[in-house]
């Protein structure tokens, strides 16, 4: 299998954030899907598409939305999730121990798609085979 | 001698002095009032015994001398008339005589007058014998033998009159001498009198004298110590007490100071909580396109082929953005402070952990460090990072005024501080060009800087880290010749009001 065939769903209430995420995974030769909020999320992931790998960028000033994440995390135990989010903010959630990968919300996007590779070649070894996972210090 | 005593008296306590005195008083008091009686039960003595004995004795001679001359004259009047009744009578003076005389015996304890009256009692039974002859010669008219015996009898009677008189002479010796008796004793008492009552009028005058100056006095000062203040002339128990007083009040006025900082501590953490609400929602606001904008120009960076002036702007806009993310890391700092993880640690050990951390910072800005340091402090309850950072937000505040290098010491040191108990603390001292008046009173407070690029929250959480620790963070002194800030925290065993 070819990264035109791995799925990923980008949730992020930004819109420019999330079209910007979207441009650069599907330069990168991945299926990207979107998700504004919680509902679309669901969504996506109750169609009958396949989704490989959630990237959730959702925060609230008061820190991580902890429903969403327990929600995904409990109902999609198998769907990687990797949060793209500010680790400053984040609290002493358990369920984020759970989640596949964290990576720092900054500026550059190498690090996140240096992660979603690490993250795919562990979970889905025989779908990108060929995709050997950058050293990452994320 | 006198003056030893004084100052021995002096030394007393106000509660010995006053029971020393009251004794005193009261023992002279006792005193004079035992004498008192004493010399009433001895008058009482005296006059009792002189009524019972010399005056009954005096009245009895007087009566034996008038019954005796009573009985020389109805024998004269015998030998005129030869009258019956005068015999008669004569018997009844006879009689009255004896018993006389028995009351003298009963009531004589003189060894003298029972002599007197022996010899009285033997005279008289002479002078009856000789009296009856002198009546039968009369009667049977033998007058010229009658009148030549009643002559001879005179003698006898003179004598027997002579007794009576030295008998009665003897008691009034003896009234005399119960008089000057009583004399002595009065004497005696006024004596005692006239040293008692002084002494027990300077005794109260004294006790009087010690009650206002030391106990009413004092109280008067203590009722209006909040408008005097602590008089000096207080001492010994009341003193204290005034001291107790002085303390009780102190702490009142400390407690209330404290209370006071308190609710100004509350009401500043309600204004700081909604500033720093309101500072999140909008960080946070700013914060998610802010890193749209960086993912967006990192992308741009890697496919635009900048001349080297477009490349200088590229960087600025960078730099800029760089610089707006950390003013907002420093609000959503300020606005959610994390929770504090204390640990016992020495601040030392986190003074050289601080200055480790900015070594290359330091030497950059050509700024030189010395710590002065005995031993190391003692153990406080502090969370390493937090303190670690408000103390680097001192240095670098320090590095940043003293703008082409210098110095900083810091001082470490431990005290006890009133209320807090025993404290360490840090002086930090730069030789920068110090911080204008103006700003003084300003420089804690959150969002106030004098820099261009200052987010003005250094301060502002290095003291609110102090302050949760149950310290502080003061500006000590500022001028032209450098600034001084003192850090101080509770000591271990006092760190009560850490905040976990």
């Amino acid at each position: 299998m070819q990264r035109t065939e791995v799925r990923i769903l980008i949730v992020e209430r930004n819109r420019r954030m999330r079209d910007f995420l979207r441009r650069e995974f599907s330069r990168r030769n991945f299926l990207v899907e979107d998700a504004g909020n919680g509902n679309e999320l669901f969504l996506k992931l109750d169609s009958d598409i396949t989704t490989h790998l959630v990237v959730l960028a959702v925060n609230t000033p008061e820190g991580l939305d902890r429903g969403l994440l327990q929600q995904l995390i409990t109902n999609y135990p198998n769907v990687p999730v990797i949060l793209h989010s500010y680790l400053e903010e984040l609290s002493d959630d358990p369920f984020l121990q759970k989640v596949a990968g964290m990576v720092e919300k900054s500026g550059n996007l190498e690090n996140l798609t240096r992660m979603v590779s690490i993250v795919l070649s562990r979970y889905y070894p025989d779908l990108i085979e060929n995709d050997k996972p950058e050293s990452s210090n994320v | 001698m006198a003056d030893k005593t004084f100052h021995s008296l002096h030394r007393l306590s106000l509660r010995a002095k006053l029971l020393s005195l009251l004794i005193v008083l009261v023992v002279a008091t006792l005193t004079v009032a035992g004498m008192t009686l004493w010399y009433v039960y001895g008058t009482q003595k005296i006059f009792q015994h002189m009524e019972k004995s010399d005056i009954t004795a005096l009245l009895s001679a007087q009566g034996l001398q008038k019954e005796l001359m009573a009985q020389q004259g109805l024998t004269t009047y015998y030998s005129l008339d030869h009258d019956n009744k005068w015999l008669v009578r004569l018997e009844n003076n006879n009689k009255q005589f004896e018993k006389l005389l028995n009351k003298a015996r009963e009531t004589n304890y003189l060894d003298q007058g029972r002599t007197i009256l022996n010899n009285i009692e033997s005279d008289y039974l002479h002078y009856i014998f000789s009296r009856k002859e002198v009546i039968n010669l009369y009667r049977k008219n033998l007058n010229k033998e009658g009148v030549e015996l009643h002559r001879k009898i005179r003698a006898r009677f003179q004598s027997i009159y002579d007794l009576c008189e030295q008998y009665k002479q003897l008691h009034q010796e003896q009234i005399r001498y119960a008089a000057v008796n009583y004399r002595n004793q009065a004497k005696i008492l006024t004596a005692l009198s006239l040293v008692s009552v002084p002494l027990s009028a300077f005794l109260a005058v004294w006790i009087g004298f010690i009650l206002i100056k030391h106990i009413l006095d004092p109280i008067r000062h203590l009722a209006r110590l909040e408008e005097d203040g602590v008089p000096d002339i207080l001492s010994g128990e009341v003193g204290a007490l005034s001291e107790r007083m002085q303390n009780l009040i102190d702490d009142v006025e400390n407690a209330y100071e404290m209370l006071q900082h308190s609710r100004d501590q509350v009401a500043q953490s309600e204004k700081m909580a909604t500033v720093g609400k309101l500072a999140a929602g909008m960080a946070h606001s700013i914060r998610n396109p802010l890193t749209s904008v960086k993912m967006r120009l990192f992308s741009l960076e890697r496919s635009l082929n900048l001349d080297v002036v477009q490349k200088e702007d590229f960087e600025v806009i960078s730099e800029e953005i760089r610089h707006l993310d950390t003013i907002i890391r420093n609000f959503l700092e300020f606005s959610r402070p994390p929770k504090l993880r204390p640990q016992s640690v020495s601040p030392s050990e986190l003074v050289d952990s601080t200055l480790n951390l900015l070594s290359h910072r330091l030497e950059s800005c050509g700024v030189v460090v010395t710590v002065c340091r005995n031993e190391n402090l003692p153990v406080v309850n502090a969370d390493t990072e937090q303190f670690k950072e408000a103390l680097m937000n001192l240095i670098l505040n320090a590095c940043e005024a003293m703008v082409d290098g210098g110095k900083i010491s810091i001082t470490e040191d431990s005290m006890t501080i009133a209320p807090y108990g025993k404290m360490a603390t840090l002086t930090i001292v730069d030789n920068g060009p110090g911080i204008p008046a103006l700003f003084k009173d300003d420089i804690f407070k959150p969002f106030y800087s004098t820099k261009e690029e200052g987010t003005g929250l250094g301060l502002s959480i290095s003291n609110r880290i102090m302050t949760e620790h149950g310290g502080w963070l003061h500006l000590k002194d500022s001028g032209p010749q450098g600034t001084s800030f003192i850090m101080a925290l509770p000591l271990k065993d006092a760190s009560t009001w850490l905040r976990s």
